[in-house]
């Protein structure tokens, strides 16, 4: 019978999948900058819920998950720093647009 | 599907709290995934956030999820909203982007699902006492400011430059 | 002078580098080039005159400088076993230290002390070739003033010229092989460079031959006998480890029957002859020589009449106490430069090129030197090369005179009778003629029948040696004076241009000729015959020998072979050393069985053979007083023999000489075309290696390159195919990168 860790777990793999599908479905830039949030929170989830199991106070993986929090902080900013340059050069943040860099 | 099963199996007040904020976390996700308008997806977002803070306080790290209600529900998400609500974002159109990515993201995501669930399964936590003191904020900054020093504050760092960046992409005349 | 050694190679060295920088710049003009060039050439030979002051001075003044600083200075002041010497090393040139040897076989492994300073030594040897290389030098330097005057490349021509000076010294300076061998691959690179001075124009119109292609025939050539020369030195360092001639000597002679005749000896003595076959133009070497004439004239004077070409000689001689240990080397030089010297005069005799004909005429001379070493006659060989230098640069510089004047042209067919617009040219060409010829008392006589006589008298020479040798006398006198009658004499063949322009050619030009027509003359009372002194009852006044002889003297147990006047009481006298030797012998085998090894102690009975053998060569044939008038007439006759046919072909009768035209028609073409061994050459080696080079130019092109053009074709198409995945969609890596991280979930999981 799974307890709370072991659902929290399962928890996270199911929306990172969610996360991943949006991110290779989406076109919208914003979308799949939310998209990424998801998955990085599902990471989240996983290291706090398995933390909590592991030797040594499990203060780990809250650390870990705070500097995952810090870069996903700092991943929005620049993200979303790029979606208004992108927007401002085409006119919208169609992310197919932005394919300039191929052979 | 498999949050059902586990209902069916849960029985104390706990399962069921948890069974419900897994539920509303899903469907969050599944809003921001699917939704077109921005702005709900934006909510929907903050929605999702606010289930799994809930669930962090539920495993026991209470400051995780104060910080996950701050910075995230909070900081991260009025940032992204703002940016929406700036670039006045319509409705994405309907039919989007089409079968071949969709077939290849139901895929990929099946198989991923699968394999982390699997992956889950196979780790067996201990049924452990949780310790003194976790997710209090005296543990977590004991941990960052003495053995997690270093990592910190070039995390810190990693912070400066990404500000630097987006004021460099969001700018709109370098000159000016 | 002596501590002064090093500025006899620098300052040619210097005049170089001032007139190739400054003239290549185009901050001296033509008269500062020769200036500089001639002067820096005359500091040489004047610092070799000092050298020579001091040398014969007795090295007893040196004493206080060797004291001072022992490990640059060495000083022998000569006694029985070895010549007086002075040797300075300036720097450890090629620190190698302690180098472990492996001999011939295992046992003879040892470690030896590999280090190669830059040495000059300064021996009796060395002060003649100094005194001849530094003074003819300087004379041509003055001689090609007047004869280069005007042409192009002016100041290229005279640093050339010096930097040939110093890499001439250097070789004849040179303590050990590895510094000779810098100056012979230094004089060979002159060479190339002063053959191919007229790079633009074409040398040789029948066959198409530009003077670069003379150029690099010459070094191409010289390359095989260079290949030889350094397998020669190879053998030599792992023999001996070590290079220093002294030392390679001393260890020779140390145990002399040891040594005696070893094909170890023999090998290294061949393949070095094999170096001195591609310089000094022996056969099957030798066709560059003629080709080289694409040179200006002073060229072919100084670098291949005087000096370059005897580098050969000069090397055997260097190297006399090796080629007298080992007969079998000396018998292959001493039938090479027979076959040379005859071989060479037949195409002299009919060439029409003027300095064709000298070319012909140095090779054989060349010859003959070779058969002189070869028949241990070094001193005379030595002599021959010194006598040579004076009258074949004469006889150059007279050709050159004459082509100046006559519109340029090298054709005899279009000179005759020009004495009466060149008296001077004429005198001068005439003496060095008679000199070569061997008019008796002039130089040539003195040391070519030396050589000759030697061949006939000498334990290492033979019958037969001496007769080819007399032929090739005969001809050369036949040649020369070809050469003397259609240029001077008869009426005169030239255009009526050319004609009204001739006279007689400057004075810088007149006046070397002079002196060296001097030198041609008289430079043979330096080293008088002891047979033809004995005739007219003088005794024994060869300074030469005298001088000399203790340098290439055979010492160890062949040493009463060396002068063939091994006498029973000599044979009694020797008695001692040869068992001495024998004790040598035994102590060689003692050492070799120590270590439980019957070989060597074979090779101590062999050597105890050996020395019987050399017992044996101590009897020499002297010859007596009626042989040696025998041989002084035959000489003389040689001269007139080749006179008169001279005359009876091209002198007064032009009748005569256009009736035996078509006689001769056959053996002239055969002649005149060199015996086609440019074709045959061409034929046997040049054409299957053009044939080998354009196999491998084709495996080059096809299976190397295609291995190269393969893997870049390779790398283009993976690129072709890979940059297919870079669409520039985003979503498209995206899909990339999870897909690899489900596969690597899966790999971790499985």
């Amino acid at each position: 019978m799974p307890d709370a860790p072991s659902a929290a777990l399962l928890l996270s793999a199911v929306l990172f999948s969610i996360g991943t599908f949006g991110v290779l479905t989406r076109r919208g830039a914003i979308t799949i900058l939310m998209s990424i949030e998801l998955m990085l929170n599902a990471g989240n989830l996983a290291l706090i819920s398995v933390s909590r199991s592991l030797p040594g106070g499990g203060a780990d993986g809250q650390v870990l998950a705070l500097f995952v929090l810090a870069i996903a902080a700092a991943e929005a900013a620049v993200g979303l720093g790029l979606v208004i340059a992108l927007f401002r050069l085409k006119g919208s943040i169609d992310i197919d647009l932005a394919r300039l860099l191929r052979w | 599907m498999i949050p059902l099963a586990l209902l069916g199996a849960m029985t104390s007040l706990q399962t069921i709290v948890l069974g419900l904020i897994a539920l509303v976390a899903i469907i969050a996700a599944l809003g921001v995934v699917l939704h077109r308008n921005p702005v709900v997806q934006g909510l929907f977002l903050v929605l999702n956030l606010l289930a799994i803070a809930g669930l962090y306080a539920l495993l026991g790290a209470y400051f995780f999820a104060v910080i996950q209600v701050l910075v995230y529900a909070g900081a991260v998400m009025v940032l992204i909203i703002f940016v929406i609500m700036l670039l006045n974002l319509q409705p994405a159109a309907r039919g989007g982007s089409g079968l071949t990515p969709v077939f290849f993201a139901f895929v990929l995501g099946l198989a991923l699902v699968s394999l982390l669930v699997r992956a889950g399964r196979s780790f067996a936590p201990p049924e452990a006492a949780l310790a003194e003191g976790f997710g209090s904020v005296a543990q977590m900054g004991s941990s960052l400011f003495m053995g997690y020093f270093y990592p910190f504050e070039v995390i810190s760092l990693a912070l400066v430059a990404a500000m630097a960046g987006a004021i460099l992409f969001a700018k709109r005349d370098l000159e000016g | 002078m002596l501590p002064y050694l090093i500025l006899i190679p620098l300052a040619p060295l210097t005049g170089f580098l001032l007139v190739g920088l400054l003239g290549s710049m185009g901050l001296i003009d033509d008269r500062w080039s020769h200036r500089i060039a001639v002067s820096a050439s005359a500091l040489a030979c004047i610092l070799s005159i000092g050298v020579a002051v001091d040398f014969s001075g007795g090295l007893d003044d040196c004493q206080t400088l060797v004291a001072a600083s022992p490990d640059a200075y060495e000083l022998v002041l000569g006694d029985e076993n070895e010549a007086a010497r002075f040797e300075v090393t300036y720097w450890e040139w090629l620190p190698l230290g302690e180098v472990s040897l492996r001999g011939w076989d295992e046992h003879h492994t040892r470690l030896a002390n590999l280090n190669v300073g830059w040495t000059f030594s300064v021996d009796a040897l060395t002060i003649i070739m100094l005194l001849v290389v530094s003074f003819v030098g300087t004379l041509i330097h003055i001689y090609s003033i007047g004869y280069m005057a005007g042409e192009a490349g002016y100041y290229r021509f005279f640093c050339y010229l010096n930097l040939f000076m110093t890499m001439m010294l250097t070789l004849v300076l040179g303590g050990n092989l590895l510094v000779m061998f810098v100056g012979w691959e230094g004089v060979g690179l002159c060479s190339y460079l002063l053959i191919g001075f007229y790079y633009d124009q074409v040398f040789d119109k029948e066959s198409g031959l530009t003077c670069a292609d003379a150029g690099r025939k010459a070094f191409i050539t010289n390359r095989i006998g260079d290949f030889g020369f350094l397998l020669g030195g190879l053998l030599l360092i792992v023999t001996f480890g070590s290079v220093d001639f002294s030392e390679i000597a001393g260890m020779i002679n140390a145990s002399s029957a040891f040594w005696y005749g070893t094909p170890l000896l023999t090998g290294i003595g061949i393949l070095l002859f094999v170096g001195a076959t591609g310089k000094s133009a022996q056969v099957p070497l030798y066709v560059w020589l003629p080709d080289a004439m694409a040179g200006p004239t002073p060229v072919s004077a100084l670098i291949h009449a005087a000096t370059m070409v005897t580098a050969g000689v000069y090397m055997l001689a260097r190297m006399s106490a090796l080629f007298w240990h080992a007969p079998g080397a000396m018998f292959v030089v001493a039938v090479v430069g027979c076959l040379t010297a005859v071989f060479a005069a037949t195409m002299g005799m009919a060439q029409y090129d003027i300095k064709k004909v000298l070319a012909y005429s140095t090779v054989s001379q060349l010859g003959f030197m070779f058969l002189g070493a070869g028949v241990g006659a070094f001193v005379a060989a030595i002599f021959h090369l010194m006598t040579h230098a004076f009258f074949k640069a004469c006889l150059f510089l007279g050709s050159g005179s004459v082509i100046a004047r006559a519109g340029h042209s090298n054709d005899m067919r279009l000179y005759g009778g020009l004495k009466k617009w060149m008296p001077i040219t004429f005198a001068t060409y005439l003496v060095a003629t008679l000199a070569i010829t061997g008019l008796p008392l002039l130089s040539g006589f003195m040391s070519k029948d030396e050589i000759l006589a030697r061949s006939l008298f000498s334990t290492r020479g033979f019958f037969w040696l001496w007769v080819f040798g007399v032929i090739g006398a005969v001809m050369t006198s036949f040649y020369m004076f070809r050469s003397v009658w259609m240029t001077f004499l008869g009426e005169n063949r030239s255009p009526e241009k050319v004609r009204e322009n001739l006279k007689e050619s400057p004075r810088t030009m007149t006046w070397v000729l002079v002196i060296l027509a001097t030198g041609a003359a008289f430079l043979g009372l330096l080293g008088i015959p002891g047979g033809v002194s004995n005739l007219v009852g003088l005794g024994d006044i060869n300074w030469l020998e005298h001088h000399l002889h203790p340098v290439v003297a055979a010492r160890g147990v062949v040493a009463m072979a060396s002068h063939g006047h091994a006498t029973e009481a000599g044979l009694a006298e020797h008695g001692p050393a040869v068992s001495e030797h024998g004790d040598v012998a035994a102590e060689h085998g003692a050492v070799g069985s120590e270590p439980g090894n019957v070989a060597a102690g074979h090779e101590g009975v062999r050597a105890g053979h050996q020395a019987e053998d050399v017992l044996r060569e101590g009897l020499s044939v002297h010859p007596t007083m009626g042989q040696e008038w025998a041989l002084f007439f035959l000489a003389a006759g040689v001269f007139a023999l080749g006179l008169l046919l001279a005359f009876w072909s091209y002198g007064n009768n032009a009748a005569r000489a256009k009736a035996l035209e078509p006689k001769l028609t056959y053996v002239r073409r055969l002649l005149y075309r060199k015996w086609f061994v440019d074709e045959i050459y061409d034929a046997l080696v040049l054409k299957p290696f053009w044939g080998l080079s354009r196999f491998f130019a084709g495996f080059d092109q096809r299976v190397v390159d295609g291995a190269v053009n393969f893997s870049a074709a390779a790398t283009e198409l993976t690129g072709q195919v890979m940059k297919l995945f870079q669409t520039g969609v985003v979503r498209h890596y995206a899909v990339w990168l999870l897909s690899g991280a489900v596969f690597l979930i899966w790999i971790m999981t499985k």
